[in-house]
């Protein structure tokens, strides 16, 4: 969780995936509510379904930024790690404008949906009747970070390749493998363990 | 245009660009040469759309629960309770590493996590034990891809999701293969072990007392069980409510087991924003890509094709098996599953075949692909908590996993009720 030399982007993406995951665990306690009070009263409370899926639309907008900055998006690797540093330094800087092209779309796309629905005035057809504008809105703006974000990324990429500082062009947005990480889960959960030791 | 599609896909996923990207590409690309009117003002509404689907927030959720999960220790102690009923069957700890995994991917839906987690525990047993390390290596690796067919699975839902299917129509027809596969892993460990006594390890017989007073470590899994799985079936809930009664049901064992705090809760976020924000954007442009597809009529060149095809459906799906064995040798599992869904799926509709069927023959495809060489999520996994000794060993070891699950796919494909069966019983009694 906690990493040294972690920049403003980097330790502000980890935060907004704290929130994404935060409005989560709330849908799942909101929905729990009305799936409890649906079975054993018949009612239904909270209108969790509408709320849950803005709130995954909006969590998800958020973190496509962290799973930018920690590595997490996927990238087919069977030749590139086979390549020289400098071609893979070139093609992870051509990886990252890729990805800067489709978070623009994105985020280009998402305020047009906004601006429909301004100008619709549209309301969710539900009894809470939103103004889709709202989610939409914040949904966009959600996008609009991660193409913010992508875009810092090809800059520091394209800097970084023109002054020839190839290792660190991987550092920042090369391929990772997630394996590293699976052991340090595992590890924790064994150390929650009760018992600690098979007898052979 | 199909080749004109692989070639443009084949090229652009080589050089290594994130496959979401990838995918928008063709997307577009496909869409400038031969649509007619333009398409690329539809993204917005279908990424709004995809990003509402009340199906897919059981992503999140399901990945949330097993962050949570694999802190508390559920898994471990699940993992040695096991071992005490299993272990006196030929081949000993390798069952138990199978039947942990199964069970462990009744409640959870992610396999490199049950690999590294059932991995972490058995593989010291290796050399105490005296087993072949292949073949127990073997057993993890392929263990572990039990949590995408056993539902719930992430990957079920995906597909599901793509390929227009009812979830919990997916879930009832993996029901039955997945456990069937589990035990064709165990048959193998006990015929091997029988035929050559050196692969196992002496035999080990737990007391009656040993077993009876760590069934209670049993209760947490099973109490998840009926409430994620269970209630699906019991008609009570939809996956993504499963999900979310999943999630407030493990932070409860959590506390009660005294397993959680804020740093844990963040980290569980992270992993779960992480995970769930990289399968969404292939997910959202896969959508978009689907359109586009059905727009420009591949779909109905596909369906076409398959359809003028010399050779009985049999034959097809056959190649089609075969092809994605070869496929997920090399490409990474979730990009494969989500990029060709789009395809095969109006393949196998033209040649007669059940999409619900399907699924669970291409789940089979997907675990087989995460454990064959060169690129196989679990053999890597596998290899690293072990942290010594040839990579070849997992690879090997895990063959005959994969003969095995070829041999379910021939199963189903000789006896499709395997799969279709309990949803029509389900059906029936609905």
């Amino acid at each position: 969780m906690k990493q040294p030399n972690e920049g403003l982007i980097e330790r502000l993406s980890r935060r907004l995936s704290w929130v994404g995951g935060g409005i989560i665990l709330a849908s799942a306690v909101l929905v729990t509510f009305d799936v409890l009070g649906r079975n054993l009263f018949n009612v239904t409370a909270f209108e969790s379904l509408e709320l849950s899926v803005y709130g995954y639309a909006i969590a998800v907008a958020f973190s496509f930024s962290f799973a930018l900055t920690a590595k997490t998006h996927i990238r087919i690797d069977v030749l590139v790690v086979r390549l020289p540093v400098k071609m893979r330094a070139v093609l992870d800087v051509i990886a990252m404008l890729a990805l800067f092209g489709l978070a623009l779309v994105f985020a280009w796309y998402g305020w047009e949906m906004f601006r429909t629905a301004m100008r619709m005035n549209a309301r969710s057809a539900s009894d809470l009747q939103i103004l889709l504008a709202i989610p939409q809105g914040i949904w966009a703006l959600g996008l609009t970070w991660f193409a913010f974000v992508a875009g810092i990324y090809s800059l520091r990429g394209i800097v970084l390749l023109a002054r020839g500082r190839m290792q660190e062009v991987q550092q920042v947005m090369g391929i990772e493998d997630g394996i590293k990480e699976a052991l340090e889960e595992s590890r924790e959960g064994l150390a929650a363990a009760e018992i600690v030791e098979i007898k052979q | 245009m199909i080749w004109f599609s692989a070639a443009i896909l084949l090229a652009l996923v080589l050089s290594g660009i994130y496959v979401a990207s990838v995918l928008g590409i063709l997307a577009y690309t496909l869409s400038e040469v031969f649509s007619f009117f333009p398409l690329m003002p539809a993204f917005g509404e279908i990424a709004w759309s995809s990003s509402t689907d009340f199906v897919l927030v059981a992503v999140p959720l399901f990945i949330l629960m097993g962050e949570i999960m694999l802190r508390t220790g559920i898994a471990a102690d699940m993992f040695l309770a096991l071992d005490k009923w299993v272990s006196w069957i030929p081949g000993g700890l390798m069952h138990t590493n199978v039947a942990a995994s199964a069970m462990f991917a009744a409640t959870s839906g992610s396999s490199v996590a049950t690999a590294a987690t059932i991995g972490t525990v058995a593989i010291p047993n290796i050399e105490r034990g005296g087993y072949n390390p292949a073949l127990f290596l073997g057993s993890i690796a392929a263990g572990g891809t039990l949590g995408i067919l056993i539902p719930p699975s992430i990957n079920m839902i995906l597909y599901g999701v793509l390929a227009e299917q009812s979830i919990p129509t997916l879930y009832l027809a993996a029901t039955i293969p997945g456990f069937t596969l589990a035990a064709l892993f165990s048959l193998f460990i006990f015929v091997a072990c029988v035929v050559k006594p050196s692969l196992g390890s002496e035999r080990r017989r737990a007391t009656w007392k040993e077993r009876i007073t760590t069934l209670p470590y049993l209760i947490p899994p099973i109490f998840l069980f009926l409430v994620v799985v269970g209630s699906i079936y019991a008609g009570w809930a939809t996956p993504t409510e499963a999900a979310s009664l999943g999630v407030i049901a493990t932070i409860g064992l959590g506390f009660a087991r005294r397993a959680l705090n804020l740093r844990v809760f963040l980290t569980a976020f992270e992993g779960t924003m992480k995970t769930t924000a990289m399968v969404a954007l292939i997910v959202t442009v896969a959508f978009f890509l689907n359109f586009v597809l059905a727009s420009i009529g591949v779909n109905s060149a596909i369906t076409q094709f398959m359809k003028d095809l010399p050779w009985s459906p049999t034959v097809s799906m056959l190649m089609i098996v075969v092809l994605y064995l070869i496929l997920g040798m090399f490409m990474e599992t979730l990009s494969l599953m989500v990029a060709t869904t789009p395809i095969v799926v109006p393949a196998i509709m033209a040649l007669g075949y059940d999409p619900v069927w399907f699924g669970v023959v291409f789940i089979i495809l997907i675990e087989a692909a995460l454990i064959t060489p060169p690129i196989g999520m679990n053999l890597f996994v596998v290899q690293a908590v072990r942290g010594k000794g040839p990579f070849r060993d997992v690879a090997l070891g895990s063959v005959p996993f994969v003969v095995m699950m070829v041999i379910l796919i021939l199963i189903l494909m000789a006896f499709p009720e395997l799969a279709l069966w309990l949803p029509a019983a389900v059906r029936g009694t609905n």
